[in-house]
C-alpha cells in the first residue's frame, strides 16, 4: 500500500499547519532598535532625561517629569543586510509606524501621567515562519523585528524630585487547533484531487500574556538625573493540533485514516531585563550612559516539539505499512549567556531664534552576542554588535494659541555592525561543519511631536 | 501609596489591549462602558465620559477633563437545546474595562472642543477566540463565542456648535493568515510555514444634536466588522500523496454594519432614551470557508461551498433612564434602568446545520455614584443585564430530518446574565 506510505507527508503538512510550529521568539523589535527617532539617535540611553513618549518603552516613571500633553506619531524604516555561510539571510525589510500619547495631570495635587507607546509594523502585527532544529535562525531578527510592541504606563511623582511608573505591555501567539475530515480522492483512472470532499473546523484562541515593568526616575538637581528600570520576563508557550480524519478513495480500495498531530513551542520569548541610567545636562548638553543587563540564559529553545498518532483501518487482506510514531525529540536549552549592554548618547542643543532649536545628536552602543557558539546540531545566528546613531530635527515654540508647547520634529539614522563570527561543528550529525555569520542594518527614522 | 496601588490595578487591568487589536463583539453584545449598560445600551444621544468611542464618538466633543475608568465584568452563558433529552450549556468569560478620555487642549477656535477617547474590552489572557464548529455539532455560535474578543475603540469628539457635536472612531479586531507548503523530492520532505497577524478596521462615524434645551439626537453607523482565519495548505513533489490545496479558513468574529438612532430627553435629573439599532446581519457570508476551492477549468469538484447562513436583517428597540440623586456638591448617585428587545438574525434551522439562536429580551439596571477622596474625583459604577432568550423550536425538512433524527425537532432556550463594575478618576 504505497500510497499509505506517504503519510509521513501527511504528518509534514499538518505538523506544518500547526501555527505553533511558527516562532518569533525573542521579541520585541523595539529591544533590538529602540522606540521613537530622539531615542533612536541617542542610542536608546534616554531613560534617566528622555522628554517624548518613548519613554513609555525607556523608564515609564519619567513620565510624571513631563508637563504638557504629547501626540506623536513616526516611521522607521529598517535595512538588513546579515549573512550566513557567505549566502545572504533574506530577511525582510522593517517598516513601522509609530504612535505614541504622554497625557499628564494631577491627582490630590500630585502629578501623575498616563502613556502609551505603540510601533505596528507596516501591513500586519506579527509575522513568522516556522524553524526546525538545524534550520539558520538569526535570533533577534527574524519574526522579532515584524511584532507589534505596545506598551501602557502611568506614573505619578510624590517629590518634586523622584517619580515611579509601571506598565505593561503583552505578547500574543495562537493556540489551538483545527480538524479536517472527508474523502480524499487519489488522482489514479482518470480521477482529479480535486473530486475530494473534506471540510474543516476550527478551535483556537490568539492568546496574550502580559509582562510588568517598574521604574524609578530621581532628578536630584537641575543638571543632574537618574533612572532604573525593570521588565519582567515573559514568554508564550503554545500548543497547537491538527487532525485528519479522513477516507482515502483509491477507487479499487477506500481506506479510513486517523492522523493527529500535536506541536509545542515556546513562540515568544523576553527576557527579564533591568537598566540603570544616568544623565549629566551641563548648558546646551545632555550626556547620558545607560547599562542593561538582559537574563538570556533563561531563554528557552524556539524549536518546535511535535507528537503524531496515526490510526487506519485497511480492508481485510490488505497489509499497510504505517510511519512510526517517534517520541517527540527534546528540546536542547540553547545555553544563551546573560549580558550588559552600555549605552551612551549625547545631544547639544543649538538655539536658532527664540522660537527655534537645533538638536544635535549622537550615540553608541555595544551588544555582547548571548547566543553561545552553536557547535551542535542547532544554528542559532548572532553576533556581537556595535550600532552607531546620530539625529537631528527642530524644535519650534510660539505657536500659541493654536498649540501651547513646543513642536518636535526629529529625524535619526542608525547603522548597526556585526562582527564576523565564524564556529566550526563539533557534532558529528550536524550540517554544515562550520558556520559563518556576519552583516550589518540600517534605519532610518522620523517622528513629529506635538505638545498640547 | 493608595494612588500607586490603584495604577497598578488600572494597568494590571489594562493587559494587553493594544496588543493586537480588536473590536467588536461583546460590544455589540453588553454596549461598552458602565452607564450605557446599565442603560440597555443606549447612550448615543448623551453620555458621560470615556467610552463614548464605541457608543457615539461625538460625544468625545467638548469634554475638558482627563479621565481614566478600569473595570471588570463577568458574563454567564447558559443555553439549551432540547431533543429527546435536555442538553445544557454553560461558559462564563470575564473581561477588563479600560477607558480614557483625553481633551486635546488646543487654543483659539479649538480650544475645549475636541477630545480623544480609548476604550477596551478585553477578555481574560484572550486576544481572540476562533470556534467554529463543523455545522451539524449544536452551537449558539452568536452568544459566547462573540464575546471573546478584545473590544477596542479609539475616537475623536468635535464640538462643533453649542448644539452640534460630531466624532470619528476606528474599532479593531485580530485576524490570522497563514501559508503552509509542503515539498519534497529524493525522500525528504520540507515545510515551510508562513503566519501573519493582522488587523481589520471599522469606523464609527457618530453625531450628536441638541435640537431644544432638553431635547438630544444622536446617530451613529458602525461598518461591518469581521476577524478572518485564513490558512492556506499547499503541497507539491511529495511523492504519492496528493491532497488538493486546502483552505481553513473561516469568520470567527463578525459584526453587521450598523446604525443607531435615539432621542433623548434630558434634564438637571432626568434622562430617557428611545434608540433603535439596525444590523444589517443579511450580509454575513457564514462561519466557515470552502476547504477545498477548484481551478476554474476543473470540472469535477467534490467538495462544495458550506450552505449559507441566510441570516436576516435586525431592528432592535430599546429605551434607557437615568435618575440622578445630588446629595452635595461633591457627591452624587444615578440610578439606570433599561429594556431592549433584540431580534435573531438566524433561520429556523431546518437543513443539515445546527447553530442555534433566539431573540432575546433584555434588562438592566444601573448604578453610579460620583464622589471624592480628598480632592480626588472619583466614579463608581455598577451594571447589571439579564437576557432572556426566547423559546425556540427548530424542525428539520423531511431529508434532513431522516439523516440527522435525533435533531428532527430541537427546541432551545437559556439566558444570558452581565455584572460590571467600574471605577474612573477625573485627572
Amino acid at each position: 500500500m504505497k500510497r499509505l506510505g506517504a503519510l509521513a507527508l501527511l504528518r509534514c503538512l499538518l505538523v506544518g499547519a500547526g501555527l505553533g510550529a511558527s516562532s518569533s521568539a525573542g521579541a520585541t523589535p523595539v529591544d533590538s532598535l529602540g522606540l521613537g527617532a530622539r531615542s533612536k539617535a541617542l542610542a536608546g540611553a534616554v531613560a534617566a532625561s528622555g522628554r517624548d513618549f518613548s519613554v513609555s518603552y525607556y523608564n515609564p516613571a519619567r513620565l510624571a517629569f513631563l508637563e504638557r500633553m504629547q501626540l506623536s506619531f513616526g516611521y522607521t524604516h529598517t535595512e538588513l543586510g546579515l549573512s550566513q555561510n557567505e549566502q545572504p539571510s533574506g530577511l525582510p525589510a522593517v517598516r513601522a509606524f509609530g504612535f505614541g500619547v504622554v497625557a499628564p495631570g494631577r491627582v490630590a495635587g500630585v502629578p501623575v501621567a498616563f502613556g502609551l507607546a505603540v510601533q505596528l509594523p507596516r501591513g500586519h502585527l506579527s509575522q513568522g515562519q516556522s524553524i526546525r532544529e538545524g534550520d539558520p535562525y538569526w535570533v533577534f531578527y527574524e519574526g522579532r523585528l515584524q511584532l507589534l510592541y505596545t506598551s501602557l504606563n502611568l506614573a505619578l511623582r510624590p517629590l518634586p524630585w523622584w517619580s515611579i511608573g509601571i506598565g505593561t505591555a503583552s505578547l500574543a501567539a495562537t493556540d489551538g487547533g483545527f480538524d479536517v475530515r472527508g474523502t480524499v480522492v487519489a488522482p489514479e483512472f482518470e480521477r482529479s484531487e480535486y473530486e475530494s470532499d473534506l471540510e474543516h473546523q476550527v478551535d483556537a484562541n490568539l492568546i496574550s500574556v502580559r509582562y510588568p515593568q517598574l521604574a524609578m526616575a530621581f532628578e536630584p538637581s537641575a543638571r543632574l538625573s537618574f533612572g532604573i528600570s525593570y521588565r519582567e520576563e515573559a514568554k508564550v508557550e503554545t500548543t497547537v493540533s491538527a487532525g485528519l480524519d479522513a477516507t482515502i478513495d483509491g477507487t479499487i480500495i477506500e481506506v479510513p485514516i486517523r492522523y493527529d498531530v500535536m506541536v509545542e513551542s515556546v513562540k515568544m520569548f523576553i527576557p527579564r531585563q533591568l537598566n540603570l541610567a544616568a544623565a549629566w545636562s551641563p548648558g546646551a548638553w545632555i550626556l547620558e550612559l545607560d547599562v542593561t543587563w538582559n537574563d538570556w540564559s533563561t531563554y528557552e529553545s524556539p524549536v518546535s516539539s511535535t507528537t503524531t498518532v496515526v490510526e487506519a483501518d485497511p480492508p481485510e487482506g490488505v497489509e499497510i505499512e504505517l510511519p512510526e510514531s517517534p517520541e517527540p525529540p527534546r528540546r536542547a536549552h540553547p545555553g544563551f549567556k546573560d549580558r550588559w549592554v552600555p549605552r551612551l548618547g549625547a545631544e547639544y542643543r543649538v538655539e536658532l531664534h527664540t522660537r527655534l532649536t537645533l538638536p544635535l545628536r549622537a550615540g553608541y552602543v555595544y551588544e555582547a552576542s548571548p547566543v553561545p557558539s552553536q557547535r551542535g546540531r542547532t544554528n542559532f545566528l548572532d553576533a556581537d554588535r556595535h550600532v552607531f546613531s546620530a539625529g537631528t530635527g527642530v524644535s519650534v515654540a510660539g505657536l500659541e494659541p493654536w498649540l501651547g508647547g513646543t513642536q518636535h520634529l526629529n529625524v535619526a539614522v542608525q547603522l548597526g555592525v556585526l562582527e564576523a563570527r565564524e564556529v566550526e561543528k563539533s557534532e558529528p550529525a550536524a550540517t554544515p561543519r562550520r558556520i559563518t555569520a556576519e552583516g550589518s542594518f540600517w534605519a532610518l527614522s522620523a517622528d513629529l511631536s506635538l505638545e498640547l | 501609596m493608595t494612588t500607586l496601588r490603584a495604577l497598578t490595578c488600572a494597568l494590571g487591568v489594562a493587559q494587553l489591549l493594544w496588543c493586537a487589536a480588536a473590536g467588536a463583539s461583546p460590544a455589540d453584545l453588553f454596549g461598552v462602558g458602565l452607564r450605557p449598560q446599565g442603560m440597555a445600551q443606549t447612550g448615543a444621544a448623551h453620555g458621560e465620559h470615556d467610552h463614548q468611542s464605541y457608543t457615539n464618538p461625538a460625544l468625545l466633543g467638548g469634554r475638558t477633563e482627563q479621565h481614566l475608568s478600569l473595570g471588570y465584568q463577568s458574563a454567564l452563558f447558559r443555553t439549551s437545546y432540547r431533543t429527546d433529552s435536555p442538553y445544557d450549556m454553560q461558559q462564563a468569560v470575564d473581561s477588563t474595562l479600560l477607558g480614557v478620555t483625553l481633551p486635546l487642549p488646543f487654543g483659539a477656535a479649538l480650544q475645549e472642543r475636541v477630545a480623544l477617547g480609548f476604550s477596551a474590552l478585553n477578555p481574560r489572557k484572550l486576544v481572540t477566540r476562533a470556534e467554529l464548529w463543523f455545522p451539524e455539532r449544536p452551537q449558539f455560535p452568536l452568544l459566547a463565542p462573540r464575546a471573546q474578543t478584545l473590544s477596542l475603540t479609539a475616537g475623536l469628539g468635535v464640538e462643533v456648535t453649542e448644539s452640534l457635536r460630531v466624532g470619528l472612531g476606528i474599532r479593531w479586531l485580530a485576524g490570522l493568515t497563514a501559508s503552509v507548503m509542503v515539498s519534497g523530492a529524493d525522500d525528504e520532505t520540507t515545510t515551510v510555514v508562513r503566519d501573519e497577524l493582522v488587523t481589520s478596521t471599522a469606523l464609527v462615524v457618530g453625531v450628536q444634536a441638541e435640537a431644544t434645551e432638553h431635547l438630544r439626537l444622536g446617530l451613529v453607523w458602525r461598518e461591518a466588522h469581521q476577524s478572518e482565519l485564513e490558512v492556506a495548505i499547499t503541497l507539491s513533489e511529495v511523492g504519492a500523496l496528493v491532497l488538493p490545496p486546502l483552505n481553513v479558513t473561516g469568520i470567527p468574529q463578525y459584526d453587521p454594519e450598523q446604525v443607531d438612532l435615539e432621542l433623548a430627553w434630558v434634564d438637571e435629573r432626568w434622562q430617557v432614551s428611545l434608540a433603535t439599532r439596525f444590523r444589517r446581519w443579511a450580509a454575513f457570508p457564514g462561519f466557515l470557508g470552502q476547504t477545498v476551492v477548484c481551478p476554474s477549468a476543473e470540472e469535477r469538484c467534490g467538495t462544495a461551498a458550506p450552505a449559507a447562513p441566510g441570516f436576516s436583517n435586525t431592528w432592535s428597540p430599546r429605551a434607557g433612564a437615568a435618575y440622578r440623586l445630588p446629595f452635595t456638591p461633591t457627591l452624587s448617585a444615578e440610578l439606570r434602568a433599561g429594556v431592549a428587545y433584540e431580534p435573531s438574525p438566524m433561520p429556523e434551522q431546518s437543513q443539515a446545520s445546527n447553530t442555534y439562536d433566539s431573540a432575546r429580551w433584555v434588562a438592566s439596571l444601573g448604578y453610579g455614584l460620583d464622589f471624592q477622596v480628598g480632592d480626588v474625583p472619583l466614579e463608581l459604577g455598577l451594571a447589571l443585564q439579564q437576557h432572556w432568550l426566547t423559546a425556540r423550536t427548530h424542525e428539520k425538512s423531511p431529508e434532513f430530518a431522516e439523516q440527522q433524527p435525533k435533531f428532527a425537532s430541537v427546541s432551545t432556550s437559556g439566558q444570558v446574565q452581565l455584572v460590571a463594575l467600574s471605577l474612573g478618576v477625573t485627572f
